[in-house]
């Protein structure tokens, strides 16, 4: 018996003990394990890529935002020169040449948080892991040797990968998915994004930006069907403006490589679409293969995601999990978040009230966020609702930076004191929408937009216009500005305003 | 063995012999303009099949596709003055979308009927080899990194494309041998080979105006760690290249050995992982072989 094979079957018999084990280094488990450090526990990180990071860092969040940042670039450029300056990319290009930025944030944003890790003592190993029972896993790395650690907490945080229905041949050359798209050689001429969720519209207006030609297609009237459909229908216009098609209410029949040039899909409407290359965006499936969840005494829901309270503890109660791979809202933002709460839930730190108000940012051209309410969200729960608007055109910043497609709405409560709800589309609308988001968990008032001072020219102005339409609109309602009535109460009922703006 | 001629044929030690070989064989190489030349088969094939009009244009794809020399050639002349892209075309799906698959029938029968036919009398065994093998690689290379969500034709390119070196060196060496009249051992051909291949690779591939990047990765597939910039895909086509070597040879490679390939670590491919790329070995078999 060589040396080598003695010394792994002892560490196969010996297990080693950690207060909490956390599995996956995306951001639900790096804050998890940042966390339970900074509470002096000894934990450990465990990890089966080279790096830390998770899809955020390696496949997703990061990777797309620097190729949009380039999108970007070129656009504005276009618009903010009223197209003096005819700017097209060469066709040809190759896609690396686009984001020669983004190894660089990539290896920034890993080291930072390696260096957080070492910093604050977390142990991390290379290795996937699986449950052997509700305390220990064991560890494969990539030698192939397997050891096992136990913990008085476990922590799943192994996050969510693209989905591949059957009919659809990925095989991240000419179809490909979220996680291979960034790959791609050189610049498609075509391309067809089967979905449109959150991703499918992000990337599908970052190609349509850089003079791809875009075709979406989804079984949706319109994409993003969680949104508000007014801001949604603008985002619409605008991808249209680009040279985007979308094709809604339709779903694929068939995807092909003709073994020459062209993808080709057959729509169950039988539209035939030939493209240079297919993104394959039809939803995501939480990583919990390999996990051995049974062995722990855990199960997936008919969602395939893994049950949990609203501290992210699962049906075992010293095992949780946090991020993608207990669904929605499935963003880096809230998985953070899960992980720090399930940290501090599992040990007893005090949580300040969890917040309702998880804001959505969506980093599509133009960006689009939300918080809180829609209309039609105000109006089922209070029976009505005024919605004050801002168009960006109309904001001198808008004039100057020449936004197209700009759009605040403010709900408020159907008297038209309270903001219950922001959406926004038009660039800067995710840094726009912490305004409101704040405005909100404060019950800020929508006096307040208007009787305080903003900068000019700016953005943010968007939202005193708004306030100052609902304040108009009130004003008709209820002359008598103290009759208005209290949130809650089901005085008048407002209708929405039309979805196509005027 | 060469022609017959058996080493040190002239006057003088084997080691002078071998010195006189080795320093008039580099002078030949420094500053030669490669050219890599065809198999015969394979010119016909093209003629073949791009010769058909009718023929299916997805055949010609895979006529291409599966061969060093051509798929070289392609993208040398889609590269060229004739054609003047207004950046180079990195890829060969890429020359086929930019140019129709017209212009890529007229441009295969170009070089069926204009490349020189290798003629290396003695090493036609060898040749054959390589371009199997050649396959065999850019096949693994393709699925390691489709496996690990890199980029898939580059993969596939530079696994196609990295013993262009071998055959170009052979042609010389036997046109060195030839003029000085006296054959060499074929164990010190092998080690030139060894040593020049990955460089003079590299320097054709830049010739054809591909990617610093692709000529990087072939220069250093045998000791990717020191590849400046493309240390992952110098480290792809290293396991592909021994990959290849398990299924088609020519060198002998146990499973063993690759269980334990130094590469499988930092490219993070796990057992079962590696278990599946070989899993594809007799599929990759039949491919290289169906073509050679
Ligand atoms: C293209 C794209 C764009 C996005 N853009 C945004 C955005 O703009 N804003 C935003 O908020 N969100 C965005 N997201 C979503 C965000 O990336 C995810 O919500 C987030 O990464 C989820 O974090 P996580 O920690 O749950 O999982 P992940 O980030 O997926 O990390 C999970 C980790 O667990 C590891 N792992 C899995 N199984 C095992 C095992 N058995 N053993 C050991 N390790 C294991 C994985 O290797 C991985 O590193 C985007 C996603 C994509 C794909």
């Amino acid at each position: 018996m060589s040396d080598t094979y003695k010394g792994s079957e002892r560490r196969n018999r010996e297990i080693e003990r950690f207060e909490i084990i956390v599995i996956g280094s995306g951001p639900a488990g790096h804050k998890a394990t940042i966390q339970a450090a900074k509470a002096g526990k000894r934990v450990l990180l465990i990890e089966r890529e080279t790096d830390v990071g998770g899809a955020c860092v390696h496949r997703g969040t990061i990777p797309s935002k620097t190729l949009r940042e380039t999108a970007l670039a070129f656009t504005a450029f276009d618009a903010k020169t009223s197209g003096m300056f005819p700017v097209a990319l060469r066709e040809d290009l190759e896609v690396a040449s686009l984001m020669t930025r983004m190894e660089d944030v990539i290896r920034a944003h890993e080291r930072f948080m390696s260096e957080q890790l070492r910093r604050n003592g977390a142990r991390k190993i290379h290795g996937r892991a699986r449950f052997l029972d509700a305390r220990t896993v064991e560890i494969e790395t990539v030698q192939g040797e397997r050891r096992r650690a136990s913990g008085d907490v476990i922590v799943i945080a192994t996050g969510s990968r693209p989905r591949t229905p059957a009919d659809v041949p990925v095989d991240h050359d000419k179809i490909l998915d979220s996680d291979s798209l960034l790959s791609m050689t050189w610049l498609p001429r075509s391309l067809v994004v089967l979905g449109a969720g959150v991703i499918a519209c992000e990337y599908a207006t970052i190609f349509a930006a850089l003079g791809t030609k875009v075709t979406m297609v989804d079984k949706g009237p319109r994409p993003l069907g969680f949104l508000d459909s007014e801001i949604v229908d603008l985002f619409v216009t605008a991808f249209t403006r680009a040279g985007g098609i979308y094709l809604g209410g339709r779903k694929h029949a068939k995807v092909a490589w003709d073994g020459v040039e062209h993808v080709v899909t057959t729509l169950d409407d039988g539209t035939e679409l030939r493209s240079d290359r297919l993104l394959c965006c039809l939803g995501r499936v939480a990583n919990v293969d390999g996990l051995d969840l049974a062995a722990a005494g855990l199960a997936v829901n008919d969602r395939g995601v893994i049950p949990v309270d609203a501290n992210c503890r699962t049906s075992v109660p010293h095992i949780y999990a946090v991020g993608d791979v207990i669904g929605p809202p499935s963003l880096a933002s809230s998985s953070m978040e899960q992980g720090r709460r399930a940290v501090c839930d599992a040990l007893g730190i005090e949580l300040s009230h969890g917040s309702e108000t998880i804001p959505a940012g969506i980093y599509t051209i133009p960006e689009m966020s939300q918080v809180g309410l829609t209309d039609l969200e105000t109006i089922k729960k209070y029976g009505g609702c005024l919605v004050g608007r801002a168009r960006f055109e109309e904001l001198a910043r808008g004039q100057i930076s020449a936004i197209q497609d700009g759009l605040l709405k403010l709900v408020a409560d159907p008297g038209g004191k309270h903001v219950l709800g922001i959406q926004i589309v038009g660039e800067g609308a995710c840094e726009l929408i912490h305004v409101g988001q704040m405005a909100l968990i404060n019950d800020f008032g929508v006096d307040g937009f208007v009787d305080n001072i903003f900068n000019f020219p700016t953005l943010a102005e968007a939202y005193r216009v708004a306030a100052l339409d609902i304040v108009k609109q009130r004003n008709k309602l209820f002359p008598v500005a103290d009759a208005t009535p209290a949130v809650g109460t089901p005085a008048v009922a407002v209708e929405p305003a039309p979805h196509k703006p005027s | 063995m060469v022609d017959g001629v058996k080493t040190s044929a002239c006057s003088g030690s084997v080691a002078e012999t071998v010195e006189r070989f080795r320093s008039h064989f580099l002078s030949r190489i420094r500053g030669a303009k490669f050219e890599l030349p065809l198999l015969p088969e394979a010119a016909n094939r093209v003629m073949q099949v791009a010769g058909d009009e009718n023929a299916d244009a997805r055949k010609l794809a895979e006529v291409i596709r599966s061969d060093a020399s051509l798929a070289g050639h392609v993208l040398r002349i889609a590269n060229s003055a004739i054609y003047a892209p207004t950046t180079p075309i990195v890829s060969l799906q890429q020359a086929i979308s930019r140019l129709g698959m017209n212009k890529i029938r007229e441009i295969a029968l170009v070089i069926a009927t204009q490349t020189k036919v290798f003629k290396v009398a003695g090493y036609d065994a060898q040749v054959r080899a390589i371009f199997k093998h050649s396959i065999a690689a850019a096949a693994y290379s393709q699925e390691i990194a489709r496996l690990r969500r890199w980029n898939v034709e580059d993969a596939f390119l530079t696994g196609l494309l990295h013993d262009t070196g071998k055959p170009v060196l052979l042609q010389l060496l036997v046109e060195v041998q030839k003029e000085l009249k006296l054959g060499v051992e074929v164990g010190i051909v092998d080690d030139l080979l060894e040593q020049m291949h990955a460089g003079v690779g590299s320097r054709l591939v830049e010739s054809w105006k591909l990617p610093e990047r692709l000529a990087e990765t072939i220069a250093y597939h045998h000791r990717p760690h020191e590849a400046p910039t493309t240390t992952q895909a110098a480290m792809t086509l290293n396991l592909a290249d021994e990959l290849a070597h398990l299924a088609v040879g020519p060198r002998e490679v146990t499973e063993e050995s690759l269980r334990t390939h130094p590469m499988l670590e930092p490219l993070n491919v796990y057992r079962d992982e590696l278990d599946g790329l070989l899993k594809h070995k007799e599929m990759v078999k039949s491919m290289a072989e169906a073509v050679l």
